[in-house]
């Protein structure tokens, strides 16, 4: 078992103490909140092998899938600027573009000056979207004036993101004139389409406004060659779709992909070869978003998070090891030691820490 | 067989040391274009030694019928992806005619060739079908009335073709074709990118040739 505390104790051990007795717990728990920053980019950058891995076992977020407004994904609290009342409403103004949507719940924290029933700092419900950077609520109680401060979180952002490892999205591509002609009543029903198509075995199809309702619907398409084939309800294809055989053409069609995105990075949009298209889709970062080109409704997404567990040297009772290996807390005491070195001016600790740094 | 997505990965991750990521400075879509490249050039030379098409390499393309597109009663036009050129004053179009092959429509290489074909007595368009292509179009004249015709060719990028699927579809190429366009995909913009350092500081100034920074 390995507690703040016992951290504090190994850090003294390999310090002088008579250095580091000056070090009250407050100081100590900022230097190690430094190092644990410092350490886990290190290892991120150096995320190549499975040891890497596991010792960032908590840091590492797989497959978290969230659903997309505009095709952008909020990576940082919203920043509030200024917040007025009118009445019984609220309106709370943000640097950004919040991305919100009318009902939809968020958190409010550390607005300065204004007191509400309910509470300003605490979970509301958005009442209506003035615009892009406001939006209101509604209090049955208000009193005093914004002084400043404030920040905004909600369940549609990613509120622990640090770094992007890969991101999958789901796209969809309308079959420009591309009807289906025909329905055969089999098991799976076959359709005909208008013309010929590259439907590959496997793709997700989506079929609208069709008059024929019972193959309206997202499915899974078997080819059976360029304009006919075969639907199924799931990827393994064993739910097969039922249809009445009718032969009258209508509907659109569409194709729906769910692929990796590629990042694009500002200085190389100029490129013509940058493009982005529903099977090949970009994700850039930019104004505390993710944005994603073309249109996106949802992504899964594996990346790094700032979600870590801080080091306070006067805990006896939490477990450290219970988060990070035991190896990798005595690589964050060593960090912690060579960040203390600086301002002590100590060379030779420096060195000698250095040539005996955990790896 | 390789799909087109397999072919780049495989050549990316050969001289990345096994690693496919997406911090490359070279897009996919301009690899992609680098593929289609190395397909015609491999084609055309093996094209040249054993004057053979081979069977992998064809493509079939349905044209779509457009009124807006017709100029005259006398033909049909169509839009047709680009064709590969061969050396032997051959090119990739191979066969134009009716889906169930009964019928076909003859080449005519150019329009100068065409024109004195109108005139011709014997040789006259109306006596058998024939067709024109010329720079992604096909005009065709028919007199034994061909539908929905059919195109079968190499096409310069298999990717213009509406039924050619990049992600699921195999690349229209042998598998020595797809191992010569890995090598040429790495000899020409893969081996590029990794000599080459990117100079990631929009100043004006190569940093990847500035002298490094002395150790600490």
């Amino acid at each position: 078992m390995t507690t703040g505390q016992e951290i504090r104790k190994i850090f003294e051990n390999k310090v002088d103490k008579s250095y580091s007795k000056f070090l009250d717990n407050t100081k100590m728990n900022r230097l190690f909140k430094m190092a644990l920053s410092n350490l886990s980019e290190k290892k991120y950058m150096g995320l190549t092998s499975q040891k890497e891995y596991d010792e960032l076992r908590y840091q590492v977020r797989t497959e978290q899938i969230f659903s997309v407004l505009n095709s952008k994904i909020s990576i940082a609290p919203l920043i509030i600027t200024n917040v007025t009342a009118n009445g019984l409403i609220i309106t709370v103004t943000t640097r950004e573009d919040h991305n919100l949507l009318a009902n939809q719940d968020v958190s409010i924290l550390g607005v300065l000056g204004i007191s509400s029933i309910p509470d300003i700092n605490g979970l509301v419900t958005i009442f209506n979207v003035p615009t892009p950077r406001t939006f209101t609520f509604i209090a049955t109680f208000i009193n005093g004036s914004y002084q400043g401060g404030g920040t905004i979180t909600h369940t549609a952002m990613i509120d622990d993101y640090q770094h992007l490892f890969a991101v999958k999205c789901k796209t969809k591509e309308l079959l420009r004139g591309l009807q289906v002609s025909e329905c055969i009543d089999r098991t799976p029903c076959i359709i005909k389409f208008n013309k010929h198509n590259n439907f590959a075995i496997g793709e997700k199809i989506i079929i609208s406004d069709h008059p024929n309702n019972s193959i309206n619907g997202t499915f899974y398409y078997e080819a059976l060659s360029s304009i006919k084939g075969k639907l199924w309800r799931d990827k393994k294809m064993s739910v097969p779709v039922r249809c009445s055989s009718s032969t009258t053409q209508g509907g659109s069609v569409s194709r729906e992909y769910y692929n990796w995105a590629e990042p694009i990075y500002s200085d190389r949009k100029i490129s013509a070869f940058e493009e982005s298209t529903a099977d090949n889709p970009k994700v850039a970062t930019a104004d505390a978003y993710l944005k994603f080109t073309p249109d996106v409704s949802e992504i899964t997404i594996d990346y790094f998070s700032k979600n870590l567990a801080q080091v306070d040297v006067s805990d006896n009772i939490n477990d450290l090891e219970l988060v990070y290996p035991f190896k990798f807390l005595m690589r964050l005491v060593d960090e912690a030691i060579m960040l203390y070195t600086s301002p002590s001016r100590d060379v030779l600790l420096a060195q000698l820490t250095d040539k005996t740094i955990t790896p | 067989m390789k799909t087109l997505r397999q072919i780049i990965e495989s050549a990316i991750g050969t001289v990345s040391g096994g690693l496919f990521v997406d911090d490359r400075n070279i897009s996919t879509e301009q690899i992609e274009k680098k593929v289609d490249e190395g397909r015609a050039l491999w084609c055309a030379q093996s094209y040249a030694q054993t004057k053979q098409v081979h069977g992998d390499w064809y493509q079939r393309f349905y044209p779509e019928y457009d009124a807006e597109m017709q100029d005259g009663k006398c033909k049909t036009l169509f839009s047709c992806p680009p064709v590969i050129w061969f050396a032997d004053k051959t090119d990739g179009l191979r066969y134009v005619g009716s889906a169930d092959y009964g019928d076909n429509f003859t080449r005519v290489w150019d329009r100068a060739t065409l024109s004195n074909m109108m005139k011709h007595p014997v040789m006259k368009v109306g006596r058998r079908n024939y067709v024109l292509y010329q720079n992604g179009q096909i005009e065709c004249y028919t007199i034994t009335n061909i539908k929905s015709p059919i195109v079968e060719a190499v096409f310069s990028s298999p990717v213009d073709v509406p039924s050619f699927n990049k992600n699921e579809h195999n690349y229209p190429l042998d598998p020595q074709g797809v191992d010569f366009v890995e090598k040429y995909l790495t000899q020409t913009v893969l081996k590029m990118e990794i000599s080459t350092p990117a100079d990631k500081i929009s100043d004006g100034v190569d940093s990847t040739k500035l002298p490094k920074p002395l150790m600490q």
